[in-house]
C-alpha cells in the first residue's frame, strides 16, 4: 500500500501533466461531452487520490520511511550504474547521478532524509572492493556534500525556486557544482588514500574525476528532479504539442548526429555547438522543466555515444572522454537553465504586466463611466441654468482680467443680440456694445471695482447689432487671488428695459393724474363759487331765520368751547367741540345720557347737587372749575360757565366748558419758571439788578446785597444811579438811559462793559457789567449783571507788572510747552540769544542747545515733570549766530489748574562775564598761591638763616663766657692770698656775671628753639616729665633746700616731651626760687582732669604775685624784682607761655601777694 | 703699663688753659698734649714733621676733640682718624660747646666714642675731667692701635 501511495505521490506531477495535456487537447476539440466526462473522471480520481493521501496522512513516519526508501533505492541503483563507468578508480567515476538525486531529495523532502543518502552511499561503496572505513568515509563525504549543497542552495539560491531566476541558477551552479562537490571529492579521495586503496600520487586525478562527476550529476540531475517535484502548469495548446514533437525529433537528430554516427559516417566532428541552439529553443519556447529534460536526454545520448567511441569528446581514454563530456554537459545544463529562468522570469513579468494592464483597463472603464455620469449631470445642470437665465432674462458673465477673456452665458449673448458662436469676447468688445454715452461710467465702475474689490452694480444702455437700445442692469463681483490682486470678475446682466419703461410710464401716469387732480380742484373751486353764488341768491326771507339759525348753528357747531344743553341732568344737545373734548365720535353717544357721565367721580357729588338745585330753580354757582371725565376714562380740568333758560316751561341748562388743562399746565410752568428765576437770582454770584424806565430799582438779588451793601428792602423803588453809580458818572448814566429810551438803542446794551461802581459805604470799585433790555409792552426794563472785578483787576495789574518785569529783565525769560516748543520769549531772551520773539515762538527749544548737550533737555524734562525746580544750572547754549554762550538756567515747571505740569519757564542768565571773572579769580588765586609758595620759601630761607645765626651766636658767645668764668674762678682760688677782699669780691662778681650771662644765653636759646622747631605731638606721661625735671633741677633744689612733692599718678597729655620738661622745669624752679627769705620752698604738683583736657597745677608757698602783674609776668624780659633780690633772666615764664602755645594748651596763674602762687598749664589729654 | 697720654685738640686757648688747670687741680697723673687746629692734630697723629718722635709726641690713649676749629673742623679730623688703619681704634671724645643734636648725631655717625659739652662752671669742668680719667683711662679696656704698638705687642 505504501509504495503504491508513494509512487502515486511521486508521479502525481507527471500524471497532472498528462491530464492537462489531455484536457487541453480535448478542450480544443469538438468533443464537449468527452471533455465533460473526462473532467468528471479526473475529479473523481483526484478526490480518491486526496482521500488516499489523507488516509496515509497520520502516517507521517510511514511517508518519511517510504520517501527514504525510494531515495535510497534510486541512489543505490544510479550509483551502481555510475560506478560501472569508474575508469580511474573503482570508486571514482565521471558519471555520478546520485549527487543530483541526493541534492534533489534533500531540497524537496528536507534535510531529514540524509540517513537514506548515507546508507545508499555506504551500500554503493561497500559493494565495491573497498574497506568499510573507506566506505564510511565516502558515505560521510557524500552525505555531507548533499547536506551542504542543499543548505547552501536553500540559503543563497532560494532553495527549490533556484531555477526561477538566472541569478539563483548561477548561484546554484556554483554552490552545488563547485563547493559541495569539492567537499565530497576531498573527503572521498582522502578516505581512499588514507585507507590505502588509492595512491597519494594519483590524488589529483582521482579528485578531479570525482569532483567533475559529482558536479555534472548535480548540475544535470538535481534540477531535473527538483523541477519535476513541483507543479508547473505550462499552457499546452495544439500548436505547442506540435512544436514539442518537432523539438523532440530535432533533439534526437541532433543528438545522434553530434554524438553518434547515425547521420554521417564520420563520427567525431566537433558539432557539440549544435546543442546550444537546441537548448535555447527549449528554454525560449518551453519551460525550465522541459529544458532540463532535454539536457538529460541529450546527456544520455551523448553518454551512450561517447562510451561507444562516437562524438567530439572521444579521447584516448574513456575516462578522459567522460571527463570532457561531463564538463560539457554540466555547462550546457547550467546555460540552459539560466536561459529558461530568464524566459520564465520574462514570462512572469509579462503575465504580471498583463494582469496589471487588465486591472488598469478595468479601472479606466469604471472611471470613464463615472465621468460620463458626472458629465451628464453637469450637462443637465447647465441646461437648467440656461433655462433659468432665459426665463429671468438674466445672463451671466465672467471676465478673466489678466488674460482679458470674457465668457458669457448663452442668455447674455441673446440679450445682447449676438451669436454665441461667432463673437469672441473681450472686455473691449463688451464696451462696444455699451451705449456710447454710458461707456465712461461703466468703465469707471469697473475700474473702481478692480481697485476696491467690492461688489458693484451698474445700469447702462446697450445697443444691439440691430440698433435697438436696451437697458441693462449689471452686477459684478471681483475675485482676488492670494496676493490680493483682482484676477477675475463674475457677474450678471439683466435686461431691465421693460422694467424701466414701466417705471417711466408710471411716472407719466402720475404726472397725468396730478394734472387731473389740479383740474378737478379748479373745477371744484369754480363749482364752489357757483354754489356760493346760489346760496346768496336764495337769501330771501328765510334769510333772517336761517341767519340766526345758522349763526347759532355756526356758533354751536364751530365754537371751540364745548357747549352742551341738558335737562334734568341729561344731555339734550351737544356741539362737536363737546364731543371732541370728551372723546365721543357722535352726538348719539352723548345725547340722552346723564351729564354726570362726563364728570370725574371725585366731583360727582358737587355737580349732582348743583344740577339738583338748578332743576328746582335755585341758584347755583355759574362759573367754577371742575374735573371732567373723557370717554376713555381720562380726567382733565374743566372751566365751566353755566346758565339756565326756560323753554316751553322746561328748564334747560346751558354749559360752556373749557379745557383748562393746558392753561393749568401753563400756569404751572409759569410758577416753575418764576421759582427758577427766583432761585437763579438768589444763588447767582453776580449781582443782578433790574431797573425800570425811570431808573428805579425793580430787582435786587442777594449777590447785589453782598456786593453793594444794600439790602433789598432798602433799594427797591429807589433810583439806581443814586445808589451804585459813582457821583462822577451819574449824569452820564441818566443821559444814556434817556437816549436808550428814545432811540431804542444804547451803547452799553448787549455787551460787556467795564465801569466803576460804588458801594454803600462810598467805596468805588471796578465792575464788569452786562445790561440787557427786556422788551415788554409798555416801557422797557433793564436788567444788569454786575460783577465785582476788583480782584481780577488786581490780578491783571499784577500780571502786567510781572510781564513788565519779564520784559524789562535783562535775563532771558522764556517758556516752553512739554513738547519742547517755545511759547513765550521776552526782550531779554532776544538780546541774549539773538532770536526775535516772532522768529522763535513755535520753534523747538532744541534750537538753542548745542548738539553735544541735547540730552540735557530730556533730563531737565524728567526733573520738571516730577515737579522739581532746577536752579542755577550752568551750561552752554547757542545764539542765533551759532556762537556758544555760557548761561545759568533756572527752570521751574508751569502747572495748569489741575496741578499737572504743562510746560516750563526758563530764566537764562548770561554768565559769560561771571565766568570770565571766575576765571580771573582762579588765575589770581593760582598766582597768589605761587607767590605764597615763594614767600614761604623765602621765609623758610630766612628762618634757616636765623637759626644758624642764633646757633652760632649762642655758641660763640659761650666760649668767652666759659673763659671768663673759669679764669675768674681760677683767680679766686689760686690767688686768694694775693687778693684783698675787694679783689676777691671783684673776682666773685665776675664769676657771678658770667654765670648770669650763661643762664641768659641758655634761656634765649631755649626760647628761640621753641619758636623754630616743628613739634611732634605724642602722648607724654607727666610722671616721666616730672622725674626728668627733678633730675635737671636736683642741684638747684638741693641748694635751695626746696621740697618738690608730686601727687601721683599724673595723667598723660598730648604734647612734646622736651618742651613739657622745659615748661614744668621753669615753673618748678620759679616756685622754688620766689620764696620769702627764711622760708623753705615747697612746690607741689598735681593734675586735674577736666574732661578732654588735663590741668597741671604747680603750687608754691612763695611770695605770690599781685593780680595787676598776672599778665606781665609772662612777657619776655619783664621782671618784678631786681636781679639782686631774686636772680633770673626774665625769660622763664615767657618760655613757659611760648611752649604752652606751641603745644596748643593754655597757661594761667592764681595768686595773691603774700599767699603763694598756683600756676596751671592745661593740655589735651593724651592716650598712651 | 697704662697709657696716660691725652691729646687735646682745641683752638681756644682759654678753654685749653682751663682744661689744663682742671687736670692739675684734680691731681690726675696724665700727660697732656695739645694741637691748636685740625691740621696740627693730623700731623701729630700721623707723626709728620716735627711730631715724628713718638717718645716726645706719643700716640694718646684719649683724644679730646673740639668741633669748631678753623680750617679743618673737628668732624673732619674725626673722619680722618677713623680712616687711618693704624689710628682707627683711637678713643676720641668730642669736647665742644655745641649741644646741637645735628652735631651730636654727626659725631657719633663718624665714629666718636663719646660726646661731651663743655660745661660753664669750673667745678663742673673738674668733675668732668675726673670722670673722663676714671672712665676712659682706668675702667675702659683700651684697644691696640698704631703700627709700633702692634709690632711691639707681637
Amino acid at each position: 500500500m505504501f509504495p503504491l501511495v508513494r509512487a502515486v505521490v511521486l508521479t502525481e506531477p507527471i500524471t497532472e501533466q498528462i491530464w492537462l495535456v489531455a484536457g487541453r487537447a480535448l478542450k480544443t476539440g469538438r468533443a464537449e461531452n468527452h471533455r465533460e466526462r473526462f473532467a468528471s473522471l479526473k475529479s473523481r480520481l483526484e478526490t480518491r487520490l486526496q482521500a488516499t493521501k489523507e488516509k496515509s496522512a497520520p502516517a507521517w513516519r510511514s511517508e518519511y520511511l517510504a520517501a527514504s526508501l525510494v531515495l535510497l533505492a534510486a541512489y543505490f541503483f544510479s550509483g551502481k550504474l555510475g560506478l560501472k563507468l569508474a575508469f580511474v578508480h573503482a570508486n571514482a567515476t565521471a558519471v555520478w547521478p546520485p549527487t543530483g538525486i541526493a541534492l534533489a531529495g534533500l531540497l524537496v523532502l528536507g534535510y531529514r532524509v540524509w540517513p537514506a543518502i548515507f546508507l545508499g552511499a555506504f551500500l554503493v561503496n561497500i559493494t565495491t572492493p573497498s574497506s568499510v572505513a573507506a566506505s564510511l568515509g565516502i558515505a560521510a563525504g557524500n552525505t555531507l556534500e548533499g547536506l551542504l549543497g542543499a543548505c547552501l542552495v536553500n540559503r543563497f539560491a532560494d532553495g527549490c525556486k533556484a531555477f526561477d531566476q538566472p541569478r539563483t541558477v548561477f548561484r546554484f551552479a556554483v554552490l552545488t557544482g563547485v563547493v559541495s562537490t569539492a567537499v565530497s571529492a576531498t573527503i572521498g579521495v582522502t578516505s581512499l588514500s588514507l585507507v590505502g586503496t588509492a595512491s597519494w600520487a594519483s590524488y589529483g586525478a582521482i579528485w578531479l574525476t570525482w569532483w567533475l562527476g559529482d558536479a555534472a550529476g548535480a548540475l544535470v540531475f538535481a534540477p531535473l528532479f527538483v523541477l519535476w517535484s513541483e507543479k508547473r502548469a505550462l499552457p499546452w495548446s495544439r500548436n505547442r504539442v506540435f512544436e514539442a514533437t518537432l523539438f523532440l525529433v530535432v533533439l534526437f537528430l541532433v543528438g545522434q548526429s553530434v554524438f553518434t554516427g547515425l547521420i554521417s559516417s564520420s563520427r567525431n566532428y566537433p558539432l557539440s555547438f549544435l546543442c546550444i541552439p537546441l537548448m535555447a529553443w527549449a528554454a525560449f519556447r518551453f519551460g525550465q522543466r522541459e529544458t532540463v529534460m532535454s539536457t538529460c536526454a541529450l546527456s544520455g545520448i551523448a553518454l551512450w555515444g561517447t562510451l561507444h567511441g562516437y562524438g567530439p569528446f572521444v579521447r584516448d581514454t574513456q575516462h578522459e572522454s567522460l571527463i570532457f563530456l561531463q564538463a560539457f554537459m554540466g555547462v550546457l545544463s547550467v546555460t540552459g537553465l539560466a536561459l529558461a529562468a530568464v524566459v520564465a522570469e520574462h514570462r512572469q513579468a509579462q503575465e504580471g504586466l498583463r494582469k496589471a494592464h487588465d486591472e488598469l483597463e478595468r479601472r479606466v472603464i469604471e472611471r470613464t463611466t463615472e465621468l460620463a455620469k458626472t458629465n451628464l449631470a453637469l450637462q443637465a445642470n447647465r441646461e437648467q441654468l440656461a433655462k433659468a437665465q432665459q426665463v429671468a432674462q438674466v445672463g451671466s458673465w465672467e471676465w478673466d482680467i489678466a488674460g482679458n477673456v470674457v465668457n458669457w452665458s448663452d442668455e447674455l449673448y441673446r440679450l445682447y443680440g449676438l451669436n454665441p458662436k461667432e463673437v469672441s469676447l473681450t472686455y473691449e468688445r463688451f464696451l462696444e456694445c455699451v451705449h456710447p454715452d454710458d461707456r465712461q461710467s461703466v468703465r469707471e465702475t469697473v475700474q473702481r471695482a478692480c481697485r476696491d474689490h467690492k461688489p458693484f452694480t451698474f445700469d447702462h444702455r446697450i445697443v444691439r447689432p440691430d440698433g435697438t437700445e436696451r437697458i441693462h442692469h449689471g452686477r459684478g463681483r471681483v475675485i482676488v487671488n492670494d496676493t490680493g490682486k483682482a484676477v477675475r470678475m463674475i457677474g450678471t446682466g439683466q435686461d431691465v428695459t421693460e422694467g424701466k419703461l414701466a417705471e417711466a410710464s408710471l411716472c407719466n401716469v402720475r404726472d397725468a393724474l396730478e394734472e387731473r387732480v389740479q383740474e378737478r380742484t379748479a373745477e371744484l373751486a369754480a363749482a364752489n363759487e357757483a354754489f356760493m353764488a346760489e346760496i346768496v341768491e336764495h337769501k330771501g326771507t328765510a334769510e333772517a331765520l336761517r341767519d340766526s339759525q345758522t349763526k347759532f348753528q355756526a356758533i354751536f357747531e364751530n365754537s371751540m368751547d364745548a357747549i352742551g344743553v341738558s335737562k334734568n341732568g341729561i344731555h339734550v344737545l351737544v356741539n362737536p367741540a363737546y364731543l371732541r373734548m370728551f372723546g365721543y365720535s357722535q352726538a348719539a353717544d352723548v345725547v340722552g345720557r346723564p351729564v354726570l357721565e362726563c364728570v370725574a367721580s371725585s366731583q360727582h357729588d358737587v355737580i349732582r347737587e348743583r344740577i339738583q338745585r338748578r332743576a328746582v330753580g335755585d341758584e347755583a354757582p355759574t362759573h367754577y372749575e371742575t374735573r371732567g371725565l373723557r370717554s376713555d376714562g381720562s380726567e382733565f380740568d374743566l372751566e365751566v360757565d353755566v346758565s339756565s333758560y326756560k323753554l316751553k316751561g322746561e328748564i334747560y341748562t346751558l354749559v360752556i366748558l373749557r379745557d383748562v388743562t393746558a392753561r393749568r399746565r401753563a400756569e404751572q410752568l409759569l410758577r416753575d419758571s418764576e421759582a427758577l428765576k427766583g432761585a437763579i437770582l438768589e444763588s447767582a454770584l453776580d449781582s443782578i439788578i433790574a431797573m425800570d424806565h425811570e431808573g428805579r430799582v425793580v430787582e435786587w438779588n442777594p449777590a447785589a446785597e453782598r456786593t453793594f451793601g444794600y439790602r433789598r428792602g432798602e433799594v427797591i423803588g429807589r433810583e439806581m444811579s443814586e445808589l451804585i453809580v459813582p457821583p462822577a458818572l451819574r449824569e452820564r448814566h441818566r443821559q444814556g438811559l434817556a437816549r436808550c429810551l428814545d432811540t431804542g438803542e444804547g451803547s452799553v446794551l448787549g455787551r460787556r462793559v467795564e465801569m466803576t461802581a460804588m458801594r454803600a459805604d462810598g467805596e468805588e470799585f471796578p465792575v464788569e457789567l452786562a445790561i440787557s433790555r427786556i422788551p415788554r409792552d409798555g416801557p422797557p426794563t433793564f436788567t444788569g449783571y454786575v460783577r465785582d472785578v476788583t480782584e481780577r483787576k488786581r490780578a491783571e495789574e499784577l500780571r502786567n507788572q510781572m510781564a513788565a518785569i519779564v520784559e524789562s529783565s535783562s535775563d532771558a525769560i522764556f517758556s516752553k510747552a512739554l513738547d519742547g516748543v517755545i511759547v513765550s520769549w521776552n526782550a531779554g531772551a532776544e538780546r541774549v540769544f539773538g532770536y526775535s520773539a516772532r522768529e522763535i515762538i513755535g520753534r523747538p527749544v532744541t534750537l538753542l542747545i548745542p548738539p553735544d548737550r541735547l540730552d540735557e533737555e530730556s533730563s531737565i524734562l524728567e526733573r520738571l515733570t516730577s515737579g522739581e525746580r532746577i536752579e542755577h544750572y550752568e551750561t552752554v547754549r547757542l545764539r542765533k549766530d551759532g556762537s556758544g554762550i555760557d548761561v545759568s538756567l533756572t527752570i521751574s515747571p508751569i502747572r495748569d489748574s489741575a496741578g499737572r505740569v504743562i510746560g516750563a519757564s526758563k530764566i537764562a542768565r548770561d554768565i559769560t562775564e561771571r565766568k570770565r571773572a571766575e576765571e580771573e579769580i582762579r588765575k589770581l588765586n593760582t598766582d597768589l598761591e605761587q607767590r605764597v609758595i615763594e614767600r614761604t620759601a623765602q621765609l623758610e630761607a630766612i628762618n634757616k638763616e636765623l637759626e644758624s645765626f642764633t646757633y652760632s651766636v649762642s655758641h660763640d658767645l659761650r666760649a668767652p663766657l666759659r673763659a671768663m668764668q673759669g679764669l675768674a674762678t681760677a683767680l679766686e682760688e689760686d690767688y686768694r692770698e694775693c687778693l684783698d677782699d675787694a679783689g676777691r669780691d671783684y673776682a666773685r662778681r665776675i664769676v657771678a656775671a658770667a654765670g648770669r650771662m650763661e643762664a641768659l644765653i641758655q634761656d634765649l636759646l631755649a626760647y628761640s628753639r621753641l619758636s623754630r622747631t616743628d613739634l611732634e605731638f605724642k602722648p607724654v606721661a607727666l610722671d616721666s616729665v616730672v622725674s626728668d625735671v627733678r633730675l635737671q633741677l636736683e642741684a638747684d633744689l638741693k641748694e635751695r633746700n626746696a621740697l618738690l612733692s608730686v601727687r601721683t599718678p599724673l595723667p598723660t597729655v598730648e604734647g612734646h616731651r622736651p618742651t613739657l620738661v622745659q615748661i614744668v622745669g621753669n615753673l618748678v624752679s620759679n616756685g622754688a626760687k620766689f620764696v620769702a627769705p627764711g622760708v623753705t620752698p615747697q612746690v607741689t604738683l598735681w593734675a586735674e582732669d577736666r574732661g578732654p583736657l588735663v590741668r597741671l597745677w604747680v603750687e608754691d608757698n612763695g611770695i605770690g604775685i599781685p593780680s595787676e602783674y598776672h599778665e606781665r609776668i609772662f612777657h619776655i624780659f619783664d621782671r618784678l624784682h631786681g636781679v639782686e633780690t631774686y636772680p633770673g633772666t626774665g625769660i622763664g615764664l615767657a618760655i613757659v607761655q611760648k611752649g604752652v602755645e606751641r603745644l596748643g594748651g593754655t597757661v594761667g596763674v592764681e595768686s595773691a601777694e603774700g599767699h603763694g602762687s598756683r600756676f596751671w598749664v592745661e593740655f589735651k589729654k593724651g592716650t598712651l | 703699663m697704662s697709657n696716660r697720654d691725652i691729646l687735646i685738640i682745641d683752638d681756644d686757648p682759654n678753654d685749653t688753659l682751663l682744661l689744663q688747670r682742671a687736670f692739675q687741680r684734680t691731681r690726675l697723673v696724665c700727660s697732656l698734649h695739645f694741637a691748636k687746629d685740625g691740621e696740627e692734630a693730623v700731623a701729630y697723629l700721623s707723626g709728620q714733621g716735627g711730631y715724628a718722635d713718638r717718645n716726645q709726641y706719643p700716640l694718646p690713649a684719649l683724644v679730646l676733640l673740639d668741633l669748631k676749629m678753623p680750617r679743618k673742623s673737628g668732624l673732619e679730623v674725626l673722619e680722618w682718624i677713623r680712616q687711618q688703619p693704624s689710628l682707627r681704634r683711637l678713643i676720641v671724645v668730642m669736647l665742644t660747646s655745641s649741644n646741637q643734636s645735628s652735631d651730636v648725631n654727626r659725631a657719633y655717625e663718624l665714629g666718636a666714642n663719646s660726646y661731651l659739652v663743655k660745661p660753664g662752671g669750673f667745678d663742673t669742668l673738674m668733675e668732668l675731667v675726673k670722670s673722663l680719667d676714671r672712665y676712659w683711662l682706668v675702667l675702659n679696656e683700651a684697644p691696640e692701635f698704631g703700627s709700633e704698638r702692634a709690632l711691639r705687642a707681637n
